[in-house]
């Protein structure tokens, strides 16, 4: 199997199979691009990415290499955030500024499958919560104005009064 | 003896530099004698430079054991009588700020940055030490002019000392959760894919958390139309919750019916025999009974008889007179004047029983219900029913549209007969035959009983 060499944003290099380094269409289209021969032992720069999050994002490539390709988002229907696999499930209990890095960085080299992944992570520590409780889970500061919480506040009353 | 480098290499490329160390190297001991001190052990070491220690008198001097290492190194020198020597080259070559008042700054050997020396003879002065390049590098450049120097081992910081870095790299490493939520808000593909795991009330409550939440959720095109989808219905939704409470209740004008009432008793028993299309209501003149059918009330009280319209409030006390302006019912006078006996076939045992038989007939007809006595057995006993004396069957004249044909018969003589005031039609509506829902449960009974010898008894008569 021929590897390629990622670098990540703080010196560190990963030897990594060319097929799990190509789950990332940014790395894919870099190669493609810069005509880059799978013999040549070249180092990819990801100046985005430190070395922990690479790791973790190389682990979870590596786990998902024989994942055949996400389908097609249906743009009106709301998605599903139940289906999350147990193995995903127990690789994203992570905190959340490492939640974030993954996101930002499945962004970054464009894995699809991990992005949405991490998306519904965070879309499940949103849903069913109040306003309040939503701040309290992400350590939001609440920046309305005064005029504009008491707003809120009052459409809020129908919903929290349970 | 010359103060050749490697004994400062030695002492320094351990780290562990001893005044004993370089003494050795002062006195004649070879650089091979110092070598393999560096590979010994701590311990051993130790061991080693005791007995080295007790031969060498040299540090008998009182600056042996001076507070600090630098003090015992020039307290060395003075002694090896190198001093001059050595201090001079130092002074004309290496020392620098010699203006500055009695403070010299001088290059030594490697050792701890800043140390405070009293150097010359009577007149000694405080030299600040700053530590020389490392004799090894000198050594190695002259050896090996072209090899590139080493790189030093990669120190690992810790999280406190990087803040003070500006790179993006080790800013990345450890940034604050906050900063990267906020990185992930502001971006807007990361938000539409968490957006779209939302429902429609989620993203209404999303859009109360913060100004930076709503902003990203204007920033996306269907997350703001399904927003506004779900605002416009919780609007509708609050509307309906301000209807939905009933105004005040509104003023009974009637007021309920005692229970003691003596007419709530006969109103209660008469409804017991109601028709479907059938209700009761208060008469207009006398409150009692009066029976509604087809909008047209007739109080059942013979002292009263009062008919009226209830569409269009046309009145009367006998049925003669009584006409209906509206046309929703006719009285049937015309019918009465008919034959009686032209065709038996279809008259009841009410057309015989009294004289206003013909409109008791057409109200059954009206209603569209047909008592056992319109059934094939009735019809041919028909002849025995002439004979017979007009009985009144109770259970058969509940069955009637009329109830008040009951009393009717009764004071037939006493009072005048009330006419039904339901239109008469003369096209009679088909039999109607509902079958029962479920088949009526058959009885078992038992051979020899009593029942199923009543049975036999019945079926041989």
């Amino acid at each position: 199997m021929s590897k390629i060499k990622l670098q990540s944003s703080d010196g560190e290099t990963f030897e990594v199979e060319i097929e799990i380094a190509k789950c990332s269409v940014t790395i894919k289209t870099m190669l493609e691009d810069l005509g880059m021969d799978e013999d040549e032992e070249e180092v990819v720069p990801l100046p985005n990415v430190n070395s922990a999050i690479l790791r973790k994002v190389i682990q979870w490539a590596t786990y998902h290499k024989d994942d055949p390709p996400p389908p097609e988002d249906d743009e009106n229907k709301e998605k599903r955030t139940d289906d999350i696999s147990s193995w995903d499930a127990d690789f994203l209990k992570v905190d959340q500024g490492t939640l974030f890095e993954l996101i930002l960085a499945a962004n970054y080299l464009d894995i699809k499958g991990l992005l949405d992944v991490t998306c519904k992570t965070v879309a499940n520590m949103i849903k069913g919560k109040a306003p309040e409780e939503i701040r309290k889970t992400f350590n939001i500061k609440n920046d309305f104005t005064a005029s504009e919480e008491e707003q809120v506040r009052k459409e809020n009353e129908w919903c929290e009064e349970k | 003896m010359e103060f050749t480098p490697n004994t400062t290499y030695n002492a320094s490329d351990s780290g562990h530099v001893s005044s004993f160390d370089n003494s050795l190297s002062f006195y004649g001991s070879s650089s091979t004698e110092t070598t393999p001190l560096t590979n010994l052990s701590r311990k051993r070491k130790f061991n080693y430079e005791i007995p080295k220690r007790n031969l060498t008198d040299v540090l008998e001097s009182p600056h042996c054991f001076n507070s600090t290492f630098n003090e015992s190194l020039s307290s060395k020198f003075s002694n090896c009588h190198i001093k001059n020597d050595l201090f001079n080259d130092i002074q004309h070559n290496k020392v620098f700020k010699r203006d500055v008042s009695t403070i010299q700054k001088i290059h030594s050997a490697p050792c701890t940055p800043v140390k405070q020396v009293k150097i010359g003879g009577n007149t000694r002065s405080f030299v600040k030490c700053y530590p020389e390049e490392s004799p090894l590098k000198e050594a190695r450049s002259i050896l090996y002019p072209k090899l590139k120097p080493l790189e030093p081992p990669r120190r690992i910081l810790s999280p406190l000392k990087l803040k003070k870095f500006d790179s993006p790299a080790k800013k990345c490493l450890f940034l604050n959760p906050k900063a990267l939520l906020q990185k992930v808000i502001t971006n807007s593909v990361i938000m539409s894919v968490v957006l779209k795991n939302l429902s429609n009330g989620d993203l209404y409550r999303l859009s109360k958390v913060s100004e930076s939440f709503r902003q990203a959720i204007n920033n996306d095109l269907s997350a703001v139309i399904r927003l506004r989808f779900f605002d416009e219905k919780h609007k509708k939704n609050k509307e309906n919750y301000q209807i939905t409470p009933p105004p005040s209740p509104e003023k009974c004008t009637e007021t309920p019916p005692s229970p003691s009432n003596r007419n709530f008793k006969l109103f209660l028993n008469r409804t017991k025999s109601l028709d479907k299309n059938e209700s009761l209501r208060k008469c207009d003149i006398c409150s009692k009974v009066a029976v509604v059918m087809h909008n047209i009330a007739q109080c059942e009280s013979i002292s009263c008889g009062y008919i009226c319209c209830l569409n269009c409030n046309s009145s009367s006390f006998t049925a003669e007179e009584f006409n209906d302006k509206c046309n929703g019912a006719r009285l049937g006078l015309e019918k009465s004047k008919e034959n009686p006996l032209t065709d038996m076939s279809n008259t009841s045992y009410s057309f015989f029983n009294n004289s206003s038989a013909s409109h008791s007939h057409s109200t059954r007809q009206e209603s569209g219900f047909y008592s056992d006595m319109d059934s094939p057995v009735v019809k041919r006993n028909l002849n025995r029913s002439f004979t017979s004396t007009p009985v009144v069957k109770k259970v058969l004249a509940s069955n009637n549209n009329r109830i008040h044909l009951k009393s009717r018969n009764v004071n037939l003589n006493k009072s005048t007969p009330i006419h039904s005031v339901i239109k008469v039609e003369t096209t009679r509506l088909p039999i109607e035959v509902v079958e029962p829902p479920s088949p009526p449960r058959a009885k078992n009974y038992v051979a020899c009983s009593k029942q199923s010898k009543k049975n036999l008894k019945r079926l041989t008569r």
